[in-house]
């Protein structure tokens, strides 16, 4: 089959590639762009894994072909940090401790990031129907909450600050 | 109304129009695997795929939607129940494509309404109804939806149950015959979902309740 061109944005670069058009999108972000940080998990749109937000809303990466991306923007979980300073809503799952063995973690925060973009301040029942999608086989999910509404509280709090300071 | 065969599941979800006007549409929306899956899943593919687990096809089915297919030979519009015609098989050709679906407007005394019985979130349904009344001025009954999800080897319409509820003032008592002559006509097969005894059982119920919901949203749509 031959291969197909591609320009994606991810975590703000910009990157072109020639892929073949059955490559998944989380195929080509581990093993082309080499961010490894997104999981690939049970391969069948289940377990939420892959997750990243691809133009703004979240989606699972295996469901996707690397072609159909070829235009838009893509938030990894690579994309969270900057200069050293973890996101919020990492932050959130490192003092919550909203993981154990780590494997849903990505898929989890990239959820995370997207709810609170639209949603600010979400409820229990909101945050729980909002990574309904995302599976972890490790906590029940009961820090994986306090975490995302840690991450809340601080974000809301950092907007206020900022707010003020200016 | 016409939704395009790539309109997303998380569209649906989120339209107000849909959620004032079709809200059994917004119920199916809803309950179709999970919220990422939802922001690329569509409509159309929803359809095009015949499964017969599929939320959307029983709720087609029971609004009496139109499927337009498009390929070399042109367009055509095809009655939704002409178009389920196995397990994964519908009347698309091979070299067509499914490009829009036809939803009447509906009319005024009217109401629909979906629901799912799952085990999980991101589950098929062990069963899932669409139901859809209409009402004349007096209160009686004129037009009945009743779709089936993963009930049998395709999606179902229960026209025994619907022909019952035609020409009749709505109760409890109707109601309850109509969900076991839906009830009847399903034909579902036993596996990890439960035996087919309980799935029948189940659905009985489900037509019930989804046509209690009907009347209270088509009574509040006077």
């Amino acid at each position: 089959m031959d291969r197909v061109p591609i320009t994606v944005t991810v975590n703000g670069r910009t990157y072109t590639a020639a892929v073949e058009p059955r490559l998944l999108l989380v195929h080509f972000i581990r093993d082309v762009l080499n961010l490894t940080g997104t999981h690939n998990g049970c391969d069948t749109t289940s377990c939420g894994a892959c997750t990243v937000i691809w133009n703004g809303r979240p989606v699972k990466s295996c469901t996707v072909f690397a072609v159909q991306a070829d235009g838009t923007e893509i938030l990894t979980v690579e994309g969270l940090e900057h200069d050293g300073q973890l996101h919020p809503v990492q932050e959130g799952f490192w003092e919550e401790h909203g993981l154990q063995c780590g494997y849903c973690t990505p898929g989890m925060m990239m959820t995370a990031v997207a709810l609170l973009a639209e949603n600010p301040a979400p409820t229990e029942e909101e945050i729980r129907a909002a990574i309904s999608g995302n599976l972890c086989r490790c906590t029940g999910y009961v820090n994986i909450v306090k975490a995302i509404q840690y991450a809340a509280c601080k974000m809301r709090e950092s907007a206020t600050a900022g707010v003020g300071g200016a | 109304m016409r939704i395009g065969a790539l309109v997303r599941e998380s569209t649906l979800e989120r339209s107000p129009l849909i959620c004032e006007r079709y809200p059994i549409l917004h119920d199916t929306a809803l309950v179709i695997a999970d919220p990422l899956v939802r922001n690329l899943a569509t409509v159309g593919g929803n359809l095009a795929h015949g499964d017969p687990a599929n939320g959307h096809p029983a709720t087609m089915l029971a609004l009496r939607a139109q499927v337009v297919a498009n390929g070399p030979k042109g367009e055509r519009v095809i009655p939704i129940d002409e178009f389920f015609a196995d397990t994964f098989v519908t009347a698309l050709e091979p070299d067509e494509l499914l490009t829009e679906i036809r939803i009447p407007v509906s009319p005024p005394r009217s109401g629909g309404a979906y629901l799912k019985f799952e085990r999980k979130v991101g589950d098929y349904a062990i069963a899932a109804v669409a139901a859809f009344l209409a009402l004349d001025e007096s209160g009686l009954i004129v037009q009945a939806g009743i779709g089936l999800t993963n009930l049998a080897y395709k999606p179902l319409r229960a026209t025994a149950a619907e022909q019952v509820l035609i020409g009749q003032p709505p109760s409890d008592e109707l109601f309850r015959e109509a969900a076991e002559r839906a009830a009847q006509a399903t034909d579902p097969v036993s596996d990890l979902r439960g035996p087919a005894d309980y799935k029948r059982a189940v659905a009985r119920t489900m037509v019930f309740r989804a046509l209690r919901r009907a009347l209270e949203r088509a009574q509040a749509n006077g």
